[in-house]
């Protein structure tokens, strides 16, 4: 039998090329300002913040998350630059030990875009190389009307109109916020809401904790949370301050509707507490606050081992795309929510940074959901040119 | 830097390209044997493996050397083929946890996919750790047949080879004789080693053993805590949460555990009651490497430690991955035979790789290689010649 060089060399497989260590030559944070037109429209987003790492791969990773000059100068630069790209638990503890963990949401563009690269050199979406546990999340839009931060110029009308124009284009869920001066004005507005959008809708009323600039007593939390019950509310988020471990759990425990909260968490052991004190029925951590991906994926994990769904608190645009990459990989996050500028539609929003992107196409969003990318890293197929064209500042 | 970077936007600006799903195509598991004479194998060289192979549509195909064995076969395809390679936490919820081999090829092909380490992708904690190794002498395996003289031999062999732990049972009749045996090996190796013990919970009713009482595990604790032994493992049952909490909080000796969970749910339960002061997921029974690195977010929350249960040879490939990633202080090696050292143990392994060493040690540590997925550099061949048909 004659065997080729070529038969041999296949039988045997080729030989696994060296992985050299990919290390950090450069991190940059900027931003781009997109065309509009002429006249901008305050429903679109047309102002980017950005931040790319650069490697000695020939990889850069985008994020449209800018980071602090003072923290790129003095700590992400000093340190990361020369460093190992992939060490990003590394990194993060040495983050928390050098800059204390008020830091750690300063340094999450910078983590993001790392992860970017990461996936960019694997060739896979940052999902898949976190466990991937699912391909798409249904979206919440979270939506604040023009007018008093508290909401109590706006009608209830408007609120349902617009939760109705979101049912239209095939969304399945408003958050709103419950600041009213009377607590039960709010419950009122999901009254007419719940009427306006049909059974099925959900609907998320946010307190946000003291943002506000007051905080409800016992008494005024359970009366409203009894009202949103019998709209058939979803969730009722932050009742009660930030810090407050007991009274939301007092709370989930007195009613059927869901009390969720945990935004404002930056480290582990935060949520570990708000576990233990089953304070939330539901915790959210933000994935920029918490100091990036890595942390969410880790709190995502704890949460999951108190049988705890972790949905991320959301943000804007193009921020998302970390978010969605995280969220998609863990067991235990059904929903995205996308914050709006406004009462729009998350496409409406973005539509303006798509001139940004290769392919001019942001996410795929389909029947109220939103899908992983096919594209590795983040998802986003950024265009060098047009970051090049439409930044506006060093 | 600059210039290499002002050369590269034409590269760069080429559109990323479509990362198409990766489906498993294919399932393989076999055992191969290979070559070595009746006294090596007598010395306990390893020579037998479980191979795992997940072939993927993506051209690429992932090995592991910690199979479940051929018997698990059409249960394993039944449960993967077709499937989303990289969906691991779907396929862990779906039953892939019974299989952590399985797992390991998985990560395997996805760091060969990925062109990465697989320590890499999960966090990159660091590229070496220290190695302590298990060694457990052939005959009875209480050990009474051997004299602290020889167990201070051995510890003292793996210390000149720049090794900085050795564990050994506690297993003796007399509990406190395991103590006596520690103050040896302490006297031999001087106080830079660490003697570490096993009680290995429910094991030694092998032997006719019971678990140990609460009484009689303190008193061992106290007698290893003086003789300067490093940590004590599971001195009671692996169901009981609370005991090994209270003599960990008697003693300072670390009181370690948790070889013997599947899945996140038991060590959640460790460290709500704080049973382990360090947690020990094992790198394939507890689900894998994935399941491992969770076990250290979990146990990032409470600062304890996370340090794998080992093995050895071929399959302590994908143990080392998790191990890197999570950046642990240590990685056990086992079961050693002694007087063998752990690669002059596992050199038979060496006829299916292209690398000269299995793995670099260097002073006691064991490094990170610079290869994709789980680091073996398979030749397919090779494992086709040494195939148990």
């Amino acid at each position: 039998m004659v065997t080729t060089r070529r038969a041999a060399l296949a039988a045997l497989g080729l030989p696994l090329a060296h992985a050299a260590q990919v290390k950090i030559t450069n991190v940059e944070t900027f931003t781009v300002k997109v065309p509009d037109g002429g006249s901008p429209d305050p429903l679109r987003a047309y102002r980017y913040p950005v931040t790319r790492v650069y490697t000695d791969a020939g990889v850069t990773g985008t994020s449209f998350i800018g980071i602090d000059r003072n923290l790129l100068e003095g700590w992400v630069k000093p340190t990361l630059v020369g460093d190992d790209l992939f060490a990003i638990d590394r990194h993060m503890r040495r983050l928390q030990m050098n800059s204390g963990e008020s830091r750690t949401q300063g340094w999450s563009g910078v983590e993001h875009a790392m992860w970017d690269a990461v996936g960019r050199l694997a060739g896979r979406p940052v999902a898949e190389l976190l466990g991937k546990a699912r391909g798409r999340l249904r979206i919440y839009r979270t939506t604040v009307f023009p007018g008093a931060q508290d909401q109590s110029d706006v009608p209830y009308e408007r609120q349902a109109q617009f939760a109705a124009r979101l049912k239209a284009n095939g969304y399945t869920a408003i958050k709103l916020r419950a600041w009213r001066p009377k607590p039960m004005d709010d419950v009122d507005a999901v009254g007419v809401i719940r009427a306006a959008v049909g059974p099925s809708f959900k609907i998320m009323l946010d307190r946000t904790a003291v943002r506000p600039g007051w905080v409800w007593d016992y008494p005024t939390a359970l009366k409203v949370a009894r009202g949103l019950e019998k709209h058939n509310a979803y969730w009722l988020e932050e009742p009660f301050d930030g810090q407050d471990l007991q009274g939301p759990a007092r709370l989930a425990a007195e009613v059927d509707i869901l009390i969720t909260g945990g935004e404002l968490g930056r480290t582990l052991q935060e949520f570990a507490a708000f576990l233990h004190n089953k304070t939330y029925d539901i915790v959210q951590p933000d994935t920029r606050i918490c100091g990036g991906i890595w942390a969410a994926k880790k709190i995502s994990t704890l949460a999951a081992s108190f049988g705890v769904p972790c949905i991320q608190h959301g943000t804007g645009a193009f921020a998302l795309a970390g978010y969605i990459q995280a969220g998609c990989s863990m067991t235990n996050c059904e929903w995205q929510e996308m914050i709006g500028a406004g009462p729009n539609l998350p496409t409406e929003e973005w539509e303006p940074g798509t001139v940004l992107l290769e392919d001019k196409k942001a996410w795929r969003v389909e029947n109220g959901y939103v899908y992983l990318p096919d594209a590795p890293g983040l998802g986003l197929r950024v265009s060098e040119a047009a970051l090049k064209e439409y930044r506006v500042r060093a | 830097m600059r210039n290499r970077r002002q050369f590269l936007p034409g590269l760069a600006a080429a559109a990323l390209g479509r990362a198409a799903q990766v489906k498993i195509t294919g399932i393989d598991i076999y055992d191969i044997r290979l070559p070595v004479t009746a006294d090596e194998a007598a010395a306990g060289l390893m020579h037998a493996f479980n191979v795992v192979e997940v072939a993927t549509d993506a051209g690429v195909t992932g090995y592991s050397f910690a199979g479940p064995g051929a018997a698990q076969l059409s249960a394993v395809r039944r449960l993967l083929i077709g499937q989303d390679l990289f969906a691991i936490e779907r396929h862990l919820y779906n039953g892939l946890a019974r299989w952590g081999g399985v797992e390991h090829a998985m990560w395997d092909a996805i760091g060969r996919l990925a062109k990465q380490p697989v320590y890499r992708l999960l966090g990159g904690g660091s590229t070496r750790v220290k190695a302590y190794v298990t060694c457990v002498w052939p005959g009875k395996e209480d050990q009474q047949h051997i004299t602290y003289r020889e167990q201070a031999e051995q510890a003292v062999r793996l210390q000149k080879a720049g090794y900085k732990g050795m564990k050994i049972r506690a297993w003796r009749p007399n509990p406190l004789a395991d103590a006596d045996a520690c103050a040896e090996i302490r006297a031999a190796t001087g106080p830079d080693f660490a003697i570490m013990f096993d009680r290995t919970a429910h094991a030694p009713q092998v032997v006719g053993q019971k678990v140990w009482s609460y009484d009689t595990g303190l008193k061992v604790a106290r007698a290893l805590e003086r003789a300067g032994a490093y940590w004590l493992e599971e001195p009671f049952a692996r169901d009981d949460f609370e005991s090994p909490a209270r003599l960990a909080a008697a003693v300072d000796m670390p009181i370690t555990g948790g070889e013997g969970y599947v899945g996140t749910a038991d060590f959640q339960q460790c460290l709500l009651h704080r049973t382990y002061d360090i947690l020990q997921p094992e790198g394939r029974g507890s689900g894998g490497i994935f399941t491992c690195r969770k076990v250290a977010f979990m146990a990032d929350a409470y600062h304890h430690p996370c340090i794998l249960h080992g093995t050895m040879a071929l399959m302590l490939a994908g143990w080392l991955q998790a191990t890197w990633a999570i950046g642990s202080e240590w990685q056990e090696v086992a079961l050693v035979t002694p007087p063998l050292l752990p690669q002059q143990q596992w050199v038979p392994g060496l006829k299916v790789l292209r690398t000269k060493e299995m793995y670099r040690i260097e002073n006691g540590d064991i490094l990170a290689p610079e290869l994709p997925g789980i680091g073996l550099d398979v030749i397919p061949e090779a494992l086709r010649e040494y195939r148990v048909r």
